[in-house]
């Protein structure tokens, strides 16, 4: 089951996308990419399994729909607000044409794939490899990967939410320790710089790993504030939302934190992974322009629940604590 | 068995090289960051020492190449990554073989005559492989310098069976080739001698039927009780020593200039006091031995930080001595000093015998030969072998062996996994270096250079070998008998 709730915290988004010979909007709207320049989208994929054009759009939209899983988009996708992904759809279009480099003769021409066809994720489904198709199936879905970063700041962060979404759906629980890997850099390249501006340490002292992966779902479903204790944060044992642990002293403090792999999704991905001098680490009620997270004001201290506001903003809203009253 | 690692020492590998990877890709903190080709060396570094496969090293270098691009920054790992990937699909492409069909090894007898001779035979399902010294005489009109073309090579037994002839690339010391002939197809039951011929009259008459002497080989196999750092650094402290073996003799060991190197040097001095075998040999052939072994990520990590990725990803243990005794090596091969690993460490005996022997300032002249072995050895690795022979001539000493099941195909540049060593009867230590190989199907025909040389016709030297082959999980040790 996917979290069907992270996304409230999220305003809608639109882009334009190359398609035909125009341009048409994409739109992503509460965790689903719409396409309202192709109203009967079903019907346009059938003339395409035909022989017939598919339209860019369409195209997006299944990639979109074949990486919602992909860990491998959390390593290409951006960090953090101030880390600027840039792709162009020329630049997708060249790295399909050059296959990254390698050589003509092991390229596998586009056209010899089938259309529609799931290839080179990461994810839970991935087939056992064979070659070379497995190998030049995984430069493939570099390049749908880099398509869909083509979409621009917005999209790529609620992509990126999506894909975290899913590895913190139950149905992923189980996946968790053979991706340990993926999923702490995935959780430390995120909110190591969140803690070493939340800390004024620099983010190499920052570790985040996977915390026990919660069944439930990431979203509202968090825990209340009064389920954590101070010595839970400091202790570093596990508590409802993670765990918090500081070694050392000043600017030589080590950071050591367990997070659910949902806090991408929910907190991360919406934008508000610290406000206010606060480390967001859970959300107890998602919404927009209004929510209500969980909070740490400092290391060693017990999380305390906020009210916070949004403002719209790409590529991500920006949140402050909600006006008394 | 894949000697690669599985479960938890793989994970931690793994999380290492992508956090590398992370710290990689935050904001470019000057001009002479390293972040990104630390993160190359290090993938190098966990690829080489087996605890991460190809693939896995060359999807991670191929995405960090695809999150730097996205970001406008200098791809530095792609072409080690690419060069990975296609690796990965050379492996993949081999382990998809069926099993190798059965193979019969055909030593030679001895007392051979003189002149060419052949060290073993190995006969396959579809070809033979003879590992041999062909003489050409005076009157062949062959050039000291260009080994003959052998396109005028015929061979036939005495069935009447035509083979067709290939041979890897040998080495030539005027008149006398040593290589590995193949032959195709494989001889038929009625076939009991091989004849190979020149234009000038017969090369080598060999018979096809096994040597009634053969006796079965002493060998045995067991784990190998060391990590994988710690068998990492034993393999760079042996491409080392190789390289001491392949510097020309004016720049042989440096003068002991520190502390470090005095105790090295001691320790070299004991081990000449305590008996360790005199002499030997010319300089040592100009191989790619170093070169195979030293490869790029062994040639760009230095050692702290190759220790230092071996921890990180927790496959040597901190509390290893063998960081401290390959310092040790590398200060006293001239190389910067221990720094804080100095430590009364001691240094393996087959280290110092090998440093002993390139020390000497004089090597007497080397006797030429040809000794045949033909000894089919137990799997190693999952790998099997065949030590055919060994060919001691000026250039130095070269052990002849053939192989299959290897489970990394083996690219120029790489090492192949294992490590080599000869002990004589008298206690004499011989590093071997694979220095060139030849595949063909599942078959690799594989030379090792062996440092310091073998001496024919020295008693107790070189008729008798204990062979020490020391892969990732198990290690093999057989005795040998060298037929010269």
């Amino acid at each position: 089951m996917r979290p069907v709730n992270w996304y409230l915290s999220l305003p809608p988004a639109q882009t334009l996308v190359p398609c035909g010979n125009g341009t048409h909007p994409v739109t992503w709207n509460a965790g689903r990419l719409e396409l309202p320049a192709h109203r009967d989208a079903e019907a346009e994929r059938v003339l395409a399994a035909l022989g017939g054009d598919k339209p860019r759009c369409l195209d997006v939209a299944q990639a979109w729909d074949e990486h919602a899983d992909d860990l491998d988009v959390l390593m290409t996708g951006p960090r953090s607000r101030a880390d600027a992904v840039t792709v162009g759809w020329d630049q997708a279009e060249e790295h399909q044409a050059s296959w990254f480099g390698l050589p003509p003769g092991m390229s596998l021409p586009a056209s010899t794939r089938q259309p529609g066809r799931s290839i080179g994720r990461t994810g839970p489904h991935r087939k056992a490899p064979r070659l070379p198709e497995e190998l030049l199936q995984r430069v493939q879905a570099r390049i749908e990967v880099l398509r869909l970063l083509a979409l621009g700041p917005a999209f790529q962060f609620r992509l990126a939410g999506t894909v975290t979404a899913a590895w913190a759906a139950a149905s992923h629980a189980e996946q968790h320790a053979s991706h340990q890997p993926e999923l702490t850099a995935a959780l430390t390249g995120r909110a190591a710089p969140v803690v070493a501006q939340w800390l004024d340490i620099p983010p190499e002292a920052v570790m985040v790993t996977p915390a026990a992966p919660d069944t439930t779902d990431c979203g509202p479903t968090r825990p209340p504030a009064h389920s954590a204790t101070p010595g839970d944060s400091t202790a570093g044992r596990p508590s409802a939302w993670g765990s918090l642990e500081v070694r050392g002293t000043g600017t030589n403090r080590l950071v050591r934190a367990s997070l659910p792999v949902g806090w991408l999704a929910s907190v991360w991905a919406c934008g508000f992974a610290l406000v206010d001098g606060h480390l967001v680490v859970a959300v107890e009620e998602p919404g927009w322009p209004r929510a209500r997270v969980l909070a740490l004001p400092k290391p060693g201290a017990a999380p305390v629940s906020l009210d916070l506001t949004g403002t719209d903003d790409a590529p991500v809203p920006h949140w402050a604590l909600s006006s008394p009253g | 068995m894949h000697p690669c690692l599985v479960g938890d020492a793989q994970t931690h590998a793994q999380t290492y090289l992508r956090l590398l990877a992370e710290a990689a890709l935050r904001p470019v903190a000057g001009p002479d960051d390293d972040r990104v080709d630390r993160v190359r060396r290090a993938a190098d570094v966990l690829s080489d020492a087996e605890v991460l496969t190809d693939e896995q090293v060359g999807d991670l270098l191929l995405l960090l190449g695809t999150a730097l691009r996205v970001r406008g920054r200098q791809e530095v790992p792609m072409a080690m990554g690419r060069t990975r990937l296609l690796t990965a699909a050379a492996m993949r492409r081999g382990s998809n073989h069926p099993p190798p069909r059965p193979w019969r090894v055909i030593t030679m007898a001895p007392g051979q005559a003189p002149g060419s001779r052949v060290m073993a035979l190995v006969v396959t399902a579809d070809r033979m492989i003879a590992p041999a010294t062909l003489r050409f005489p005076p009157s062949a009109g062959l050039d000291d310098l260009t080994p003959p073309a052998f396109t005028d090579l015929a061979a036939t037994d005495d069935a009447g069976t035509d083979y067709q002839l290939s041979f890897t690339d040998g080495s030539w010391t005027g008149s006398t080739w040593t290589g590995t002939i193949v032959a195709r197809p494989a001889p038929p039951p009625a076939a009991r001698l091989l004849t190979i011929a020149s234009p000038n009259g017969p090369l080598l008459v060999l018979s096809l039927t096994p040597a009634p002497a053969t006796a079965t080989v002493a060998a045995s196999v067991e784990p190998t009780g060391q990590d994988r750092g710690e068998r990492m650094l034993h393999r760079r402290a042996e491409a080392m020593l190789a390289e001491l073996a392949t510097r020309p003799p004016d720049q042989g060991l440096q003068p002991f200039s520190n502390e470090a190197r005095r105790r090295a040097m001691s320790q070299v001095l004991n081990a000449l006091s305590a008996g360790l075998p005199s002499a030997a040999s010319q300089v040592p052939p100009r191989s790619v031995a170093a070169r195979s072994s030293l490869g790029p990520p062994l040639a760009e990590a230095t050692l702290p930080e190759l220790v230092a990725i071996l921890e990180g990803a927790r496959v040597l243990s901190p509390l290893s001595a063998v960081p401290a005794q390959v310092a040790t090596l590398a200060e006293a091969l001239g190389g910067p000093h221990a720094g804080a690993y100095a430590s009364d460490v001691r240094l393996p005996s087959p280290w110092t015998a090998v440093l002993a022997h390139y020390g000497r300032r004089h090597h007497p002249p080397l006797a030429a030969g040809t000794g045949s072995i033909g000894a089919e050895l137990p799997a190693v690795d999952g790998a099997s072998l065949v030590i055919a022979g060994v060919r001691t001539s000026a250039a130095g000493t070269t052990l002849h062996v053939v192989g299959r099941n290897w489970h990394r195909v083996p690219l120029p540049g790489q090492h192949m996994g294992l490590s080599w060593w000869a002990r004589d009867s008298f206690g004499g230590w011989h590093l071997g270096m694979a220095s060139t190989w030849h595949l063909a199907n599942e078959n690799l025909s594989m030379r090792l250079s062996l440092f310091p040389p073998l001496r024919p016709g020295v008693p107790g030297t070189a008729d008798t070998l204990t062979l020490d082959i020391t892969g990732h999980t198990e290690h093999l040790t057989a005795d040998l008998t060298v037929h010269w």
